[in-house]
């Protein structure tokens, strides 16, 4: 009996702590069709009322496309960096590779607002502050150790005799590359480059320092009206951000799985 | 692919040389092949034939030494050039492509157009019996449908030369039976000239035509499945190939004779001694007779108790410790009439003097295995 | 076999091995620059400005002020402490995911991911609405009879430490699952046959087993915990400011130098822990091998 009275006590326990990590998660869904203004839970009218402010406004719109284009970059700049280093570090052997691999991955690490305000010092010289492009510069030193990570792993599995095969059929090494390392590699590298658009779009420590009030992604501006005041509003643009995370996330969890089938 | 078999030397190895972080892996081999000739490299594992085949495909650069293919030198060739085909231990199918598409590959890289180069791809995949699986991808195929797969690959641009690297080391015992008849089905129907790695002696002298026993980086013995297994040249081969008792004794020269410890023996008459010294008697267990009782003082026979006896159907296996305390091993086949003895049953065994190899005392050529990385180090 | 095409083959020999030799550094120089200059080049930046704007007595002025020790006492006692409440709570959660069948560790995985995925501004605004006088856990404490007047939950530390624990609490089920997803399943069983209770089978053989993932979790979260600045500033008051954020108002609000400063001190506070826990972590394991 005792055992399994101690099996029902960590099912229970363990059930209670699955909704702690996701119930404060969704708990902007149903904040944000709020009738009421006061962000009371529960309610009774629903209203879309909050989606509508957000998509009028023109100062949404302006961090929403901002957004996307910071994300944009990011991949870009983070997916082609992190892929060439990941490779050499799967393949190559060379002086130094514990170092590299340690710099690489550090910005994971080190503390957000130290790169932060690093960055932000030098930005300031250079008169990247306040754009799209320094934005995604700083971003991408943070996405980069995950498309490394993903990039890595692909790089692993892939199997050298495959590339000796190609070669031993007569493959000439650029076509080697082409046709079979690239297509090996492809699920790792999508992989990174939505684990890249995932940290740029969920991005805050770094984006407030560098964005100016004409160009400030969508975290930045939530970021301002949090510390100012509580609105539904708000719950709205937190529900598009979590959405799109969770959208990435849910796409490459459906990627995986497609490979393994 | 050649049609043209006959004598002239489709592949020849030179002095093939190298080492890795300085430790001599393939040391001064050499071998020629015949067109359309299947030649096996066996050994023990890391005893270089691997590292052999992969020189000659091109994936490893040799110390020193030259690859002749037709007379024309492949060593500066990088391996896309080469034209050789290649079945690797792990087939190396890629796996993002499918079965009829991973043979049209050397096709392609070949310039053949696309319409072309799937036609004979299917061509290939019906002569490997798999002509339904063509849309599969690898891993949707066995290993045995794989293994095919591979074959047809590396056949299928009608490459001079076909390696093999332990080819059927991943399958189950009775599938690397039918995949051994297959391939050399195959690759008869082809006329390729097949070099084969593998570590399995049963394989070996199934499929050769001739065999290269390896040991420590070097060939010991070239030869067919019988010169091989009949006349082997040292203890090694004796010893690889097949089951033997080993004597030793003195050679004396003068009587022709060679003397043990407990026992006289003929020297073979295909053999000649020269010097006095210690010399080996190779004798296969099947050569041995074996007969109850003590016998009559004479040449080429030993005095010995019966230890242990085994029926294995066929053949009955006795093991027999002689007055100097070693074991001998004995086949007698099953006739009906054959005498069938017990352990503990005092026997003679004899044998025929021109049915044992005469060897020189179980050498140890560590001296000259010393002197090679020396020199090669010097070299380099 | 004509002459060019044999010098055509030796030149493709040379570029193979020179690409052997050297391809790797050409590979790796776009992101090693790009590392250099914007991750490694702002953290010197930060350095040079620590020493030099206005001076070195920027370090004077931290090592001296009360109130910069008591932010750095409170940022490690809120990180140890976020530590061990991951780890008691990620523990038997990570236990059990090791243990489902694949549909359940499909559905417990998803509830890690899908929060680690997600914006922690967002996250912890949540948290903001849900501490609050007004919020739904207050609503819920005072409809149960509980308490008459809504509790104090944000601007507290216990509001700081629920937001934090939420946010880090993936880092720790991650590593732990992985850990615990390498040990043998037969190895309790084995266990059991050899005369161990259940319990007792759990402590001597599950427990010491996991220990590489409670120590990657642990260093992970505490490392982590060291430099938050978003959670801390949102559902904190002014007696638990963190390292983190006291650095953020520096910089913006008064220069560069004593900011910089207590950046240097963050960063170094980080490498530091990083590497002695480091350490520990080896000779922990090292003592583990060594115990019979």
């Amino acid at each position: 009996m005792r055992p399994v009275l101690a099996k029902s006590l960590l099912g229970l326990l363990s059930l209670l702590i699955g909704l702690f990590l996701i119930l404060p998660t969704l708990f902007v869904v149903p904040m944000s069709f709020n009738g009421s203004s006061s962000l009371g839970l529960p309610t009774r009218n629903w209203t879309t009322h909050w989606y509508t402010t957000v998509f009028t406004s023109s100062q949404w719109g302006e961090a929403a496309w901002t957004s996307v284009q910071v994300g944009i970059l990011t991949v870009l700049l983070a997916t082609s960096l992190g892929t060439l280093i990941a490779v050499a570090l799967a393949r190559g052997t060379f002086r130094g590779r514990g170092v590299l691999q340690a710099l690489v991955l550090s910005p994971m690490i080190i503390p957000v607002v130290v790169v932060a305000i690093g960055t932000y010092m030098n930005f300031v010289a250079w008169g990247l502050t306040g754009s799209v492009l320094g934005l995604a510069l700083a971003h991408t030193v943070l996405a980069l150790p995950f498309v490394v990570v993903a990039v890595s792993a692909a790089a692993r599995q892939l199997d050298q005799t495959y590339e000796l095969a190609a070669a031993s059929l007569g493959a000439r090494p650029r076509t080697v590359f082409r046709r079979i390392t690239l297509p090996l590699l492809a699920p790792g590298v999508v992989a990174g480059a939505l684990f890249a658009f995932v940290t740029s779009w969920d991005e805050v420590v770094v984006a407030l320092f560098l964005s100016s009030p004409d160009v400030r992604t969508m975290p930045v501006l939530m970021w301002t009206q949090v510390r100012s005041q509580v609105s539904p509003e708000l719950a709205a643009v937190g529900t598009l951000l979590v959405a799109v995370s969770m959208l990435s996330v849910v796409g490459l969890h459906l990627l995986r799985k497609d490979q393994n089938a | 692919m050649t049609t043209a078999a006959g004598t002239k030397a489709e592949l020849e190895v030179v002095g093939l040389h190298k080492q890795f972080n300085g430790v001599p892996v393939v040391n001064d081999v050499s071998l020629t092949l015949r067109a359309g000739e299947f030649l096996t490299m066996l050994g023990p594992s890391g005893s270089g034939k691997t590292t052999t085949l992969r020189m000659i495909a091109g994936f490893e650069h040799p110390d020193r030494g030259e690859i002749r293919l037709r007379g024309q030198d492949l060593t500066a060739l990088p391996v896309y050039e080469r034209g050789i085909g290649m079945v690797f231990q792990n087939y190396a199918l890629f796996p993002h492509l499918s079965a009829l598409r991973n043979i049209a590959f050397p096709l392609e890289m070949r310039g053949v157009g696309r319409t072309e180069a799937r036609r004979r791809a299917m061509s290939a995949l019906e002569m490997v019996e798999l002509g339904s699986q063509a849309k599969k991808l690898p891993k949707q195929l066995s290993g045995g449908q794989q293994q095919r797969v591979a074959l047809a690959r590396a056949i299928v641009f009608e490459p001079d030369i076909l390696l093999m690297d332990e080819p059927l080391g991943a399958l189950d015992k009775r599938l690397r039976e039918t995949m051994q008849l297959e391939i050399m089905r195959i690759t008869r129907e082809v006329g390729a000239t097949v070099v084969y790695v593998t570590h399995d002696q049963e394989e070996a002298l199934v499929m050769s035509d001739r065999i290269a026993i390896y040991n420590q980086g070097r060939i010991e013995q070239i030869g067919t499945a019988q010169d091989l297994y009949e006349r082997p040249t040292s203890l090694f081969v004796a010893d690889f190939i097949g089951e033997s008792n080993v004597l030793t004794g003195h050679a004396e020269p003068g009587n022709g004779v060679v003397r043990g410890a407990t026992w006289v023996a003929d020297v073979p008459s295909s053999a000649t001694v020269t010097g006095s010294g210690p010399v080996s008697l190779v004798v296969r267990p099947e050569m041995l007779r074996i007969a109850s009782g003590a016998a009559p003082e004479g040449r080429n026979r030993l005095e010995g108790r019966v230890q242990e006896a085994i029926y294995l159907g066929g053949v009955r296996k006795y093991t027999v410790r002689v007055a100097d305390g070693s074991l001998l091993e004995c086949r007698v086949p099953r006739t009906g009439t054959e005498s069938v003895l017990d352990p503990g049953d005092e026997v003679t065994l004899s044998w025929h003097p021109d049915q044992v190899v005469l060897l020189p005392a179980a050498e140890r050529a560590e001296p000259a295995e010393r002197a090679e990385p020396a020199d090669a180090g010097a070299a380099a | 076999m004509t002459a060019a095409r044999e010098t055509g083959a030796r030149s493709a020999t040379r570029a193979a091995r020179f690409a052997a030799r050297h391809g790797w550094l050409l590979v790796l120089l776009p992101g090693g620059l790009f590392l250099l200059i914007f991750f490694c080049y702002p953290l010197v930046t930060m350095a040079v400005r620590s020493l030099t704007d206005p001076g070195p007595q920027n370090y004077t002025e931290v090592a001296t002020s009360p109130v910069f020790r008591q932010v750095l006492v409170t940022t490690l006692k809120t990180a140890g402490l976020t530590t061990l409440v991951c780890l008691a709570l990620a523990y038997p959660y990570a236990y059990r995911m090791s243990r489902a069948s694949a549909r359940t560790t499909t559905v417990m995985m998803a509830l890690v991911l899908l929060p680690f995925w997600s914006s922690l501004l967002v996250r912890t605004f949540s948290w903001t609405v849900l501490l609050q006088d007004t919020g739904l856990i207050n609503k819920m404490l005072m409809a149960l009879g509980v308490v008459d007047q809504p509790l104090q939950l944000i601007r507290t530390s216990l509001g700081v430490e629920v937001g934090m624990v939420h946010i880090l609490l993936p880092y720790m089920v991650l590593p732990l699952y992985t850990a615990m997803r390498r040990i043998d399943p037969m190895l309790v069983p084995a266990a059991q046959s050899l005369g161990a209770r259940p319990s007792r089978a759990f402590a001597r053989v599950t427990v010491p087993l996991s220990m590489p993932g409670v120590y990657a979790g642990a260093v992970l979260v505490f490392v982590l915990s060291l430099g938050f600045y978003v959670t801390p500033s949102l559902l904190g008051g002014p007696k638990n400011t963190m390292l983190g954020e006291v650095i953020a108002t520096q910089v913006t609000r008064f220069g560069f130098g004593i900011g910089s400063a207590l950046g240097m001190v963050l960063l170094v506070v980080t490498l530091v822990t990083l590497g002695a826990l480091t350490l520990l972590g080896r000779a922990g394991s090292l003592a583990r091998e060594r115990t019979p």
